[in-house]
């Protein structure tokens, strides 16, 4: 369990990196799409599933169960002391993450599924990390539009709650914005998180106010987000946007693993999971107030 | 939901233990002995008719269709006038194999090797084949490239013209076959014919009074009674007659399905578009005033029908096609011969009714075009989604114009179904040894290494000595297959069959000599994922990175990865470079080149009933003991480890792009070369297509399917995690069905390595 963080020696113009492009996403803003993660995110929720994505430089992570030992002894083995480079590892335990985000070269590799996005009114989502951060802003608003061009749906996954410019460039080229509700309380949100839910909703109104199409996502996540008065203020804060659809997310350990790669504390770790029926009560409170609800997404 | 009459019956399939029978073969050869000296084809018609006389008819107390194979169901079936040979030499092992277990008395044993094995030595079709199989192919299979296939058993593999039965009836058949006979004295296929038409009539009315006798029993209830009377009539009726509606049509299929089973034993007589030549009888009982839940169960008895009929195997055939699969091909959808939708209630219902009987048969396939309707879309979706692995799906828009270029005529090809597993067929037209050979083209790869140890000056001469070994051994099993197809006219002829594959009666001529109106012999080539991954390696790390030299590398792959550091390279070459199934163009395009360069050779040749060659690629479960003749190869396969499954999957564990890529690589090879068919496993966590949005996402990725001009698809639907219990525990999974290859089996019925292999296939979850 090592990694060394690389100097962010990246020489995009944008500045973006991405970590992974996950074709037959099928939970992220409607139908079949392909889901481009970008890397880094100014916020930390203890709970987040793609700690890749935190940083936004460049990192050598090591998946342990993956190393042959090709180089040295067993119990010297990791990313620090392996004298091999990325590029050499055989098995891939060794891995370099964070490729320089092209849009052109992306827009390549979305286009090769367009005719599932055609026969399931799916396309193309940019997830991340935040991908509206600073950082990333500039390469999502260029490969939007890219994919706008090219005639597909587009959707960002992100909190909304950084700094925009000009929204309504970014509205332009989006078709859903998938947006998050976690820690309703401005204080808690900023102690724990990071996220400024006031800045959010700023956003969201200015995009709501262009006519932006915005599904809420709320992770449930005991001991942060589960509780019955933050699923309540978060709901309130959906009705007094005008939101009319939210996805709820119920907590998972699927990012556990990528922990223990990257060498980072993981907060949650070994916490159960929660399955459909623990959400229910989050689903019934939604519903009740008249908001239409997936859960896992759709 | 099944009724508790039809689970009476899905119960009864269970209740005995399987076990072999040696009725037919001892019928077979008692008129075997009474016909000495006379032609083939009366000899077989007259067997058969011995058979239709004499077996043993069983009725029990529930079922509205009659028609039994065995006296028990499920029984193995022995075939030694095709070979008496592996029977003998497996007596002991049917009960302890690792494949398809059937119990076999003592008694039986004796009476086998004393009576049946003496009698048929020396004069099967398996001895014609090898006296007229020239040496050469014998040696050549020895290779291990290729096997000839049904040289011990019945042909199969065709869908006789039901629709024709169902609308002249038995009687203006016969007297059709009784004219022709007249006005052709010397024509033994017409007077073959007459016996097997008049025998099968027979045959209708043997059953007939067995039902009668039954209903004047003093203990049969009087709710039964009536049911036994009305079967009486239908089966007074059909045995002559047209069918009138359902109920007589489904019990015609039924018993005419028997009847040529008894005549061939062999896999695969198929039953065709049923939803097409089922309607007008489907409208009769509607109309009649039947309910919907009558019809239901009148299907469902037909159903479960099909899972009385098991094939038995020799083990190493068993190993290829694992879990008794029959062949009771059903197909629903597709066009008409005008090109437009030609779907109806039934097509809807004949999905719907797996959700009710839940077993491997009948194999029931969708075929899918660019206006195949929405709901009857999402109905098999969500019977895909049941996990019984059907209905597997075929495309239109690729498959018609497969057959076109094979000179089929459009009208034909609009009306393909399919046979075996996967394999085109035209329906009541077609004799087309589906699945006369499989062609190892990796083996061929491997051989060609072997000869070559001076290495390559660059990767086309690699490529090229490939293609030229690929090219020897195609003519050589050509030779093969063709030796076998004589071997089935001199010894094995199928007068029956015949009457109902046009154009035999116009013709004169069994399927077997030529009758049939299309005659292709279908060969698959299986490899090529394997291949184009090892060659992608050799083409970056041999010749261009100049990474290990070629003597190096021959010398890592025979001694399999076990010297100093070959695990790293081995790594290396499966994680380093790209892999087919993965929608890189690359590597998807060497498998492409390979598969085009097989079918090109193969359609060169000609088959002795004046048809071609036609390549198709599949596997069944073929990929483990094909992957067993072949070495360590640069795609980082061990010694005798798998090939890839299907015929066009990746290899298992190399396609990490998720299932739209590996469609998009299925999409790049030209599968409208094909025609024999070919196959494509995907495996879905049930957690994917959950809920409406599942069905939803299945009918968009069926539609890409069908828009990227893809022939076939079948889905596996279970997670890891019941597939592990199953094996640990089977005893709590009896029920549970997998996809193994163009067919469904029941999971806890196959051997280990089947199993393993679909738990280890890629499972797209998200």
């Amino acid at each position: 369990m090592t990694s060394s963080t690389a100097p962010n020696t990246c020489c995009s113009p944008n500045g973006a990196l991405y970590t992974n492009i996950q074709r037959f996403s099928i939970h992220d803003g409607g139908g079949i799409r392909t889901v481009v993660f970008l890397k880094g995110c100014p916020f930390r929720c203890p709970w987040c599933c793609n700690p890749e994505n935190l940083s936004f430089a460049p990192q050598t992570v090591w998946h342990a169960p993956k190393c042959i030992h090709c180089s040295m002894a067993q119990d010297v083995c990791g990313a620090d002391a392996c004298p091999r480079r990325p590029e050499d590892c055989p098995t891939g335990a060794k891995e370099l993450l964070g490729t320089v985000a092209d849009p052109g070269e992306l827009l390549g590799v979305v286009m090769r599924d367009r005719v599932f996005y055609e026969e399931s009114n799916g396309g193309v989502t940019v997830s991340g990390g935040e991908c509206l951060a600073r950082q990333n802003l500039s390469f999502t608003l260029e490969f939007l539009a890219a994919c706008r061009k090219e005639g597909l749906d587009t959707a960002v996954e992100t909190t909304l709650a950084v700094p925009i410019d000009r929204p309504e460039l970014l509205a332009a080229v989006t078709s859903t914005f998938l947006v998050d509700f976690k820690i309703a309380d401005r204080g808690q949100s900023l102690r724990v998180t990071g996220i400024d839910p006031s800045l959010r909703d700023k956003n969201l109104e200015r995009l709501l106010s262009m006519g932006a199409r915005v599904v809420a996502r709320m992770p449930v996540i005991p001991g942060f987000t589960a509780d019955a008065a933050n699923v309540r203020a978060n709901i309130d804060y959906m009705r007094d946007l005008g939101i009319s659809r939210v996805d709820v997310l119920p907590f998972h350990q699927m990012g556990e693993a990528k922990y223990d790669s990257i060498g980072m504390r993981y907060e949650l770790r070994g916490r159960p999971q929660l399955g459909e029926g623990d959400v229910r009560d989050v689903v019934s409170a939604c519903e009740g107030a008249g908001l239409r609800v997936v859960v896992h997404g759709e | 939901m099944l009724t508790e009459r039809t689970k009476h019956i899905k119960e009864s399939l269970f209740s005995h233990p399987r076990r072999v029978d040696l009725e037919r073969a001892t019928l077979l050869m008692e008129s075997y002995r009474q016909t000495d000296g006379e032609p083939v084809i009366l000899r077989r018609a007259k067997a058969l008719r011995h058979v239709l006389e004499c077996h043993r008819i069983v009725l029990d107390d529930y079922d509205l269709l009659v028609g039994n194979r065995t006296a028990t169901p499920r029984a193995g079936v022995v075939s030694p006038e095709m070979s008496p040979y592996w029977i003998l030499d497996e007596l002991d092992d049917f009960p302890t194999r690792p494949q398809d277990t059937f119990e076999m008395s003592e008694g039986d044993k004796r009476f086998y090797r004393e009576v049946l094995y003496p009698f048929w030595k020396g004069r099967s079709l398996n001895d014609w084949y090898n006296e007229h199989c020239p040496k050469e192919v014998k040696a050549a299979e020895g290779d291990k490239v290729f096997a000839v296939a049904q040289t011990d058993k019945g042909q199969g593999h065709i869908i006789p013209d039901y629709e024709m039965a169902l609308s002249r009836g038995l009687g203006d058949i016969l007297e059709e076959c009784q004219a022709r006979a007249n006005a052709h004295p010397q024509n033994d296929f017409y007077r073959a014919a007459v016996i097997c038409i008049s025998s099968t009539i027979a045959y209708v009315r043997r059953y007939e009074s067995v039902v009668r006798e039954r209903a004047s029993q003093g203990d049969v209830a009087p709710a039964r009674r009536d049911e036994l009377l009305r079967m009486a009539e239908v089966l007074s009726h059909v045995a002559t007659e047209p069918a009138r509606d359902l109920h007589d049509a489904l019990q015609l299929v039924w018993l005419l399905s028997l009847a040529l089973q008894h005549e061939s034993n062999a896999s695969s007589i198929s039953l065709g578009r049923m939803d097409q030549y089922l309607w007008p009888y489907y409208q009769a009982s509607v109309g009649e005033g039947v309910t919907d839940a009558q019809i239901r169960e009148l299907l469902q008895c037909f159903y479960l029908k099909c899972n009385t009929v098991v094939f038995l195997r020799s083990t190493a055939s068993a190993e290829f096609f694992g879990g008794f699969p029959t062949g009771y091909n059903l197909v629903v959808g597709g066009v008409n011969e005008r090109g437009e939708d030609a779907s109806n209630q039934l097509s809807y219902l004949m999905l719907d009714l797996q959700s009710d009987t839940r077993l491997p048969q009948p194999n029931l396939s969708l075929r899918i075009h660019r206006d195949t309707p929405r709901g009857l879309l999402e109905q098999a979706c969500r019977i895909i989604r049941l996990g019984d692995g059907v209905p597997q799906c075929f495309n239109d828009e690729v498959n018609v114009e497969a057959f076109t270029r094979r000179g089929v005529s459009i009208e034909d090809a609009r009306d393909y179904a399919v046979v075996g597993c996967v394999e085109l067929s035209v329906p009541g037209r077609m004799y087309g040894l589906h699945d006369i050979s499989m062609f190892n083209i990796l083996k061929c790869f491997e051989i060609c290494l072997r000869e070559h140890p001076e290495g390559f000056d660059d990767f086309q001469a690699l490529e090229a000595a490939i293609q030229g070994v690929m090219s020897r051994y195609v003519a050589l099993m050509v030779r093969g297959c063709n030796a076998c197809d004589l071997a089935h006219r001199a010894v094995a002829p199928t007068p029956l069959l015949s009457v109902f594959v046009h154009d035999s009666l116009e013709k004169g001529a069994d399927i077997t000599s030529g009758g049939a109106r299309y005659n292709p012999s279908g060969v698959q080539g299986v490899g090529t994922a394997n291949l184009a991954d090892s060659l992608e390696v050799m083409k970056h790390a041999v010749f261009e990175e100049k990474a290990i030299s070629y003597p190096e590398l021959l010398a890592m792959l025979a001694r399999d990865w076990r010297g100093d550091g070959d695990e790293a390279w081995r790594q290396r070459f499966v994680n380093r470079y790209p892999k087919y199934g993965n929608d890189v163009d690359e590597v998807d395009e060497i498998s492409a080149r390979f598969l085009r360069f097989y079918g090109e050779q193969v359609e060169r040749y000609e088959n002795p009933r004046g048809g071609h060659f036609q390549p198709g690629s599949y596997t069944v479960s073929a990929h483990i003991p094909l992957g067993r003749a072949v070495g360590a190869t640069p795609d980082g396969r061990r010694a005798g480890e798998q090939l890839a499954d299907g015929g066009l999957s990746p290899m298992v564990g190399r396609d990490k792009s998720g299932p739209t890529a590996s469609l998009s690589s299925v999409s790049k090879l030209d599968n409208v070369l094909d025609s024999n068919g070919s196959l494509l496993n995907v495996k879905f966590s049930p957690s994917t297509l959950v809920g409406e949005g599942g069905i939803q996402k299945l009918s968009a990725y069926l539609r890409a399917f069908s828009r990227l001009g893809i022939q076939h698809v079948q889905f596996n639907v279970v997670d890891r995690a019941t597939l592990l219990d199953a094996q640990s525990h089977p005893e709590r999974h009896q029920d549970l069905i997998v996809r193994v290859a163009g067919y469904s089996a029941m999971f806890v019925e196959l051997a280990r390595g089947v199993q393993d292999d679909i738990i280890n296939r890629t499972e797209h979850v998200l």
